[in-house]
């Protein structure tokens, strides 16, 4: 795979030399209807006086050569997939003769005068005719890239488009969308353009991970909201066009196998079922249940290796029409398994409280061993009564069981630290399995009522689970020195007090919306308009419930070495006999949304504009299991907003647009973050609060754009940016109520700016293919930071300074570069992409200058496919080529060497005078080999 | 008709731009729920009280009771406070939450209990050497911090705690819903005292503690004054005596310690107060500590942690598993020590006398005031009746389980640890300095200081001192 990339940059500069003038002919195929180039279509040359045939296949911009042809008469004909064939007859006679072939699509009466068109969206062409004809400012991946890029969920896949970034989760799987540098609250994640909920406790959208990119007809990222749009996208929204029914039997198999380095190198632990409960004794028996150890099983510590695991890769896609074509399905399954393996280093911080200055209080190395299995069916079937009357009933469901094995060793270095390898350790083997299923089933009709009446509706249900099972085991030993001078290893043994741990989170998010649309397009002045109204309205009700449990060892036995078994141990459950129902993560939650707007669209001259108003009301209201004697049991939240939003676009040419629009939008906070739960993600470095005082935030949007499509599947954009957010949410850490700890909790945090430039570039040359883009985004945020200082009585203390910075998670630059290959003729379709992210803000410090940034990283992943029978083709990926490790650190310098267990202690990883080092995460390459069958 | 449109598009794009317009919310969160006050009626106490118990009398509760800002509950002498708890559910191990004043004023005639109902039960069964029950965690302690703020209340100050001649026993039933999880995660043990209030004082005075389940007395916050205490037994698996957090100011004087699991006075300033953790611990006898911890890395007598400051004087520190421990997180260049008095009976614990993990700059300036040798069994102190050498702690160096503790070696007992008076303890005290006094009320419901001895460790030749 690593020998391609250099012959691909060498043929890449020898095609561009080719300059032949003789007997030759070339052209373009394009479509009869609309112009735009279609490649990979084949052309068959065929000499009539011999009878001879050579045939060859379109480039990407559609152009094909022929070349060293002798004189004399032609046929030449262009075959394409849902096209009428088209040929003409040509003389050649040592010149270079042009025949643009043009074949007509294929298509019925009713498609005609269908409500919506059916052309596939699958294409290049068709992702870069939606950004050029949107009414909003949008960027999009058709599924044929998604197919020859080497990303395999779509999360992988959005980082492709500018201005995105991702955030990963800790198996090195992008997770999260990150646009323009906003948090992933800022922005929405839908199906068909209807919302989803999220099974995740504390994110309302869902993770894009849990979507296999196989599914997808088409990905647009909006970058504005028009007043039809739920204007909850302060960022923007990423919506997942899902395939629609072709018109002709259509079949896909993929078949892959796919190999981890980094399963390689450190090999694999699985760990067994629990065979007792994976609900919570309390959930199943009642709040008033006391648990004894019978109620628990050992079997989530129970590990056995695997060598090398294979993963698997497999989707089928089976669709077609009825012969009357009224009736259309495609349903679409796939399935991945993925085995992954991570290293890292972590070291926890806190801050000098004379210096401010960061200090490591300890060392963590971390190796995670993490299976994920995906399965997903999608269904999506249509009937079109007539020309005017169409159902669409759409069916997803899928499924995300992760299973991860994690063992960290955590060396404390500030206690029994007298130097390098020494102090004291814990050793916490854990495994969790976290199972998340996704419901989604929604009804959608058009009607045509009058040739300029129009009315659409859909009913939305939709429901999100997750469960989560974690069993934790904590150890401790020691490596300390003796007074003897002596480092002694203590035998390592079960942590007495915090033993064996378990925990049972389940949640789930339920949706019933319905939507309505009315479309009236009269010829006011002379001019048609468009104008549409109408409103949604959403019930959705979460629920969750969180119990922790922890065995610990009995008074008369409360030294036990731990020799890998863990069914040597004795324990008891001396401490939460009950669970934890107090928590206030055992919650419902009521949110209901009513929204309705009114839009208009017309045209004068070259300039189109949209725009119109947006008005949504919240209504939350929440029940959780706090006792009435603290705050928050019971609360409610109510507010409106009014959101408005204008669009122009100005037709500079053909081939131009200029536009520029303006939207309001707003931002809900998750439920989890209002919700004064005082507990939650047990893996966060810090413990959460919820905070019952948040607020929405809201923003004023402002984009720019030039477009210029200088040819059908070229591209050229620029544009610029500027949003103004009052109330912009983000995590801090604040003191707890008994002072004891700090403590992560959202808030509100005044007035925030971000800005910045868009670039855009796609450019085809035969079968060569270039993709680039670049952002530029600064932001501004101020808040108040503490900063730990010695005052003029010696004592130890804090006073608080302001600090502006970036946004959380804003990278400054990003960049994409993607090189593509594609020769229809050999079949052969090669991609390299290069990502790359700048330095952001990871985690915001509660003390000054002390914020944990990510470092800049370069990503590369590299694709192939070549077809190797007819319709058989075999591919491969490999991501992460370069094994880009995720890092992360303090801007500011590690304190001067200073004595072991202090501030400035020599530790590995650290230098003194340089950026203070915090973790380190490897994923290393993944490799996968399959096969693609296309009918 | 196109400037129709053009006039129109002009227009609309600005009075759109103006036109957002978002509402601010409406929240109604339900605030804590304060129920007023009743009055003592009858001996069983139950919900939300103030007022007295009376001298001689003994009470009881089985559920949570609380005392409400600007209440107070006193307790007169004599009385006996009895928690009904099984130790199994935080529902069925009742807390004593004060957001008021707690006061409990024994007198050394007639002493105050607050225990449980099978204490001497439990005492007969130590003195067994059967521990199990012992450390259970019967009931849930007395949690004394300020209310939280509503809207009659914005700024609840809390109150007070003074306790004198008092048991407090056997605390330590898991904490539930009630509890803040800030002090106590959901399931956890509890504590015999927790008290945080940064602004407001802990005056702990001649009292007995005996049989946490985990930590004895946590103190998140407070001017403290912890004066001539006995502290027997605490910590099944791990704990201190006393445990003092970020926002801590004060002193710690004349305790007698023996059997603690961890350390019996543990000084860090983790946390986020804002005021530097600073006590000054003087004239304590510590014997026996720290065996129980099984964590390695831990303090068995006296340690300063974490950002902490002080003064340790005058402690007489005998057959712990770890000695004077200021450790190189702590603000170890503010820590003034000396005059300390240390036994060993193994070499591990004559090594440990300075916790070998401690700032270097301590190990290297070891106090020439203190009586210390590099052998063991060297400078025995000379009690008037405990032996020192009664358990081979060179068999047992820990962490051991508390079942193989003789109960001679964790608790009190018959034995008597004032020094005979060949002691080389006697006249050894450094007592020209003057103690922190963070508390400056003095009286019936303030403090009686006792200034630093001349002799070292609790008890004073001349009959002052701890008074046990």
């Amino acid at each position: 795979m690593k020998k391609r990339l250099p012959l691909l940059i060498l043929l890449f500069c020898l095609v561009t030399g080719f300059t032949y003038a003789q007997g030759i002919i070339k052209g373009t195929v394009t479509d009869k209807k609309n112009g735009d180039p279609l490649p990979g279509s084949t052309i068959t040359l065929k000499s009539e006086s011999t009878g001879q045939k050579m045939s060859t296949s379109a480039g990407l911009d559609g152009t094909y050569i022929f070349k060293n042809i002798t004189d004399g008469k032609y046929e030449i004909e262009a075959k394409y997939i849902s096209y009428n064939d088209a040929s003409k007859s040509v003389t050649v006679n040592g010149n270079i003769a042009v025949v643009n072939l043009s074949p007509e699509p294929k298509s019925s009466t009713l498609n005609e005068v269908a409500v919506t068109s059916t052309a596939s969206k699958a294409t290049d062409q068709s992702a870069i005719n939606a950004v050029h004809r949107s009414d909003q400012i949008l960027n999009a991946v058709s599924a044929r890239t998604i197919e020859v890029s080497p990303d395999i969920t779509v999360a992988n896949v959005t980082q492709r488009v500018s201005g995105i970034s991702i955030e990963r989760s800790n198996n090195g799987e992008g997770q999260y969308a990150i646009i323009r540098g906003m948090e992933k609250r800022y922005t929405y994640t839908l199906i068909n353009g209807y919302k989803i909920p999220s099974p995740d406790n504390k994110n309302r959208y869902v993770p894009l991970d849990i979507f296999p990119a196989d599914i997808i007809d088409r990905l647009e990222v909006y970058k504005s909201l028009t007043p039809s749009m739920e204007g909850d996208a302060i960022a923007g929204g990423i919506n997942l066009v899902l395939k629609d029914a072709p018109d002709d039997f259509m079949m896909r198999l993929n078949l892959g196998a796919g190999f981890s380095q980094s399963v390689a190198d450190y090999g694999f632990n699985k760990f067994g079922n629990n065979d007792k409960s994976l609900r919570s004794p309390r959930i199943i028996n009642g709040n008033d249940y006391v648990a004894s150890i019978a109620d628990f099983s050992n079997n989530g510590q129970h590990f056995t290796n695997s060598k090398l695991p294979i993963g698997t890769i497999a989707g089928l896609s089976i669709g077609g029409r009825t012969a009357d074509k009224k009736f259309g399905a495609l349903v679409s399954l796939s399935y991945q398994n993925i085995f992954k393996d991570t290293k890292g280093v972590f070291f926890s911080t806190e801050v000098d409280a004379v210096s401010n200055l960061p200090k490591p209080t300890s060392i963590q190395s971390r190796l995670y061993n993490t299976q994920q299995e995906r399965s997903s069916a999608v269904g999506r079937f249509d009937y079109k009564f007539d020309g005017r009357n169409k159902l669409t009933l759409d069916a997803a469901y899928i499924d995300l069981a992760q299973n991860q094995y994690r063992y960290v060793s955590d060396t404390s270095l500030t206690l029994a630290r007298t130097g390098i390898g020494q102090g004291r350790i814990t050793e916490q083997p854990r495994s969790i399995r976290n199972v998340q299923k996704i419901y989604n089933f929604s009804l959608h009709g058009d009607h045509k009522l009058a040739d300029d009446l129009s009315i659409n509706w859909t009913g939305v249900y939709s429901k999100a689970t997750a469960n989560e099972n974690r069993y934790e085991l904590n150890l401790v030993t020691s490596r300390t020195l003796q007074p003897s001078g002596d480092v002694v290893q203590a035998p390592l043994t079960v942590d007495a007090s915090n033993g064996f741990a378990q925990t049972f989170a389940y949640n789930s998010d339920q949706d019933k919306s319905g939507y309505l649309n009315v479309i009236y397009t009269p010829n006011l002045f002379g001019t048609k308009v468009e104008l549409s109204a109408g409103g949604m309205y959403r019930n959705k009700t979460r629920n969750s419930t969180y119990d922790e449990y922890t065995e610990t060892l009995p008074i008369t036995n409360s030294t036990q070495v731990y020799d890998g078994n863990i069914d040597h141990n004795t324990f008891e459950l001396a401490s939460n006999r009950q669970g934890t129902p107090g928590d206030a993560l055992n919650y419902d939650f009521t949110e209901n949304v009513g929204a309705a707007y009114g839009q208009f669209k017309f045209t004068v001259g070259k300039l189109q504009t949209l725009g119109g108003v947006r008005y949504e009301h919240t209504s939350q209201s929440w029940l959780d299991a706090e006792p009435v004697s603290k705050d928050g049991k019971t609360g409610s939240i109510k507010y409106y907003d009014l959101l408005p939003s204008v669009s122009f676009k100005y037709l500079l040419s053909d081939k131009e647009n200029l536009r520029a629009s303006y939207y309001s939008a707003i931002s809900r906070p998750n439920f989890y973050e209002i919700v004064p739960h005082t507990s939650g993600d047990p893996d966060a470095d810090y413990q959460e609060v919820g905070n019952t005082n948040l607020k929405h935030a809201t923003a004023d949007n402002f984009d720019l754009r030039y477009e210029f499509f200088p040819k059908p599947l070229d591209q050229f954009l620029v544009g610029v940016f500027y949003k103004n957010i009052n109330n912009p949410i983000e995590y801090a850490l604040v003191s707890s109520s008994s002072n004891k700890d700090l403590v992560l909790e959202a808030g509100n945090f005044g007035t925030a700016h971000n800005y910045g430039l868009e670039l855009d570039v796609t450019k085809y040359i035969s079968h060569f293919g270039f993709r680039a883009n670049y952002s530029f985004t600064e932001s501004q945020i101020t808040t108040s930071k503490q900063e730990a200082y010695k005052d003029a009585n010696g004592n130890n203390t804090i006073r608080t300074v302001d600090q502006t910075r970036p946004l959380q998670g804003q990278s400054k630059h990003l960049g994409n570069l993607s090189l593509l290959y594609k020769d229809n003729k050999s079949g052969l379709d090669a991609q390299i992409s290069a990502v790359y992210t700048g330095e952001r803000i990871n985690s915001v410090s509660q003390y000054l200058n002390n914020d944990v940034w990510q470092k800049a990283f370069v990503s590369l992943d590299l694709s192939a496919e070549k077809r190797i029978f007819k319709k058989l083709f075999v591919y491969g990926k490999v991501t992460n080529l370069l094994n880009t490790p995720y890092q992360l650190f303090i801007k500011l310098p590690y304190p001067p060497l200073a004595a072991p267990g202090a501030a400035g202690q020599a530790i590995e990883y650290q230098q003194a005078g340089q950026n203070t080092f915090v973790r380190k995460d490897n994923y290393q390459q993944y490799y996968i080999l399959g096969l693609h069958y296309k009918l | 008709m196109n400037k129709i449109f053009n006039k129109l598009i002009t227009v609309l794009g600005l009075g759109l731009v103006l036109s957002a317009c978002h509402q601010k919310e409406i929240v109604n969160v339900s605030k804590a729920l304060v129920l007023t006050a009743n009055g003592i009626t009858s001996d069983t106490l139950s919900g939300t009280i103030k007022g007295t118990l009376l001298s001689g009398k003994t009470y009881y509760f089985k559920s949570n009771i609380t005392v409400n800002d600007g209440d107070t509950l006193l307790l007169q002498n004599g009385v006996h406070l009895i928690a009904l708890g099984d130790g199994i559910t935080a529902a069925t191990s009742p807390e004593i939450f004060v957001h008021g004043t707690f006061i409990s004023l024994g007198t050394q005639d007639k002493p105050n209990f607050i225990t449980v109902k099978n204490a001497d039960d439990l005492h007969a069964q130590a003195a067994q050497q059967n521990y199990t029950n012992v450390f259970f965690g019967w009931w849930g302690g007395i949690t004394c911090t300020p209310a939280t703020p509503s809207d009659k209340n914005p700024a609840p100050t809390g109150g007070d705690a003074i306790i004198k001649w008092t048991h407090i026993e056997f605390g330590g039933a898991p904490s539930g819903a009630d509890d803040d999880q800030a002090i106590y995660k959901s399931g956890t043990s509890r504590f015999n005292l927790y008290f945080g209030n940064k602004t407001k004082n802990l005056i702990i005075e001649d009292s007995w503690f005996y049989g946490a389940k985990d930590d004895n007395i946590q103190v998140g916050g407070g001017h403290i004054s912890v004066m001539r205490n006995t502290f027997e037994l605490c910590g099944g698996v791990g704990g201190e005596f006393l445990n003092i957090k970020t926002g801590t100011l004060g002193d710690i004087a004349y305790n007698f310690c023996i059997g603690s699991a961890t350390n019996s006075f543990k000084i860090s300033d983790s946390g986020t107060s804002g005021i530097q953790c600073t006590a000054t611990v003087y004239n304590n006898t510590i014997i026996d500590g720290g065996y129980r911890q099984t964590k390695s890395g831990r303090g068995g007598s006296i340690d300063f942690e974490k950002g902490a400051k002080g003064r340790a004087y005058n402690n007489l520190i005998v057959n712990c598993r770890f000695g004077l421990r200021i450790t190189p997180d702590a603000d170890y260049a503010n820590v003034a020590y000396g005059n300390q008095y240390f036994y060993g009976y193994s070499q591990a614990i004559v090594d440990q006398f300075y916790s070998a993990d401690g700032a270097p700059s301590v190990l290297a300036a070891k106090a020439s005031t203190d009586i210390i040798s590099t052998t063991p069994k060297q400078n025995d102190p000379m009690f008037y009746g405990f032996d020192v050498n009664q358990f081979d702690f060179t068999a047992n160096p820990g962490p051991i389980s508390a079942s193989l503790q003789p109960y001679k070696i964790v608790t009190v007992g018959t034995s008597n640890f004032k020094l005979l008076g060949s002691s080389q303890g006697l006249n050894k005290g450094k007592a020209d300095f003057t103690p922190q006094m963070s508390v400056t009320a003095t009286g019936t419901f303030g403090t009686t200081i006792t200034l630093p001895g001349k002799d070292i460790g609790a008890y004073q030749n001349d009959g002052t001192g701890n008074l046990h």
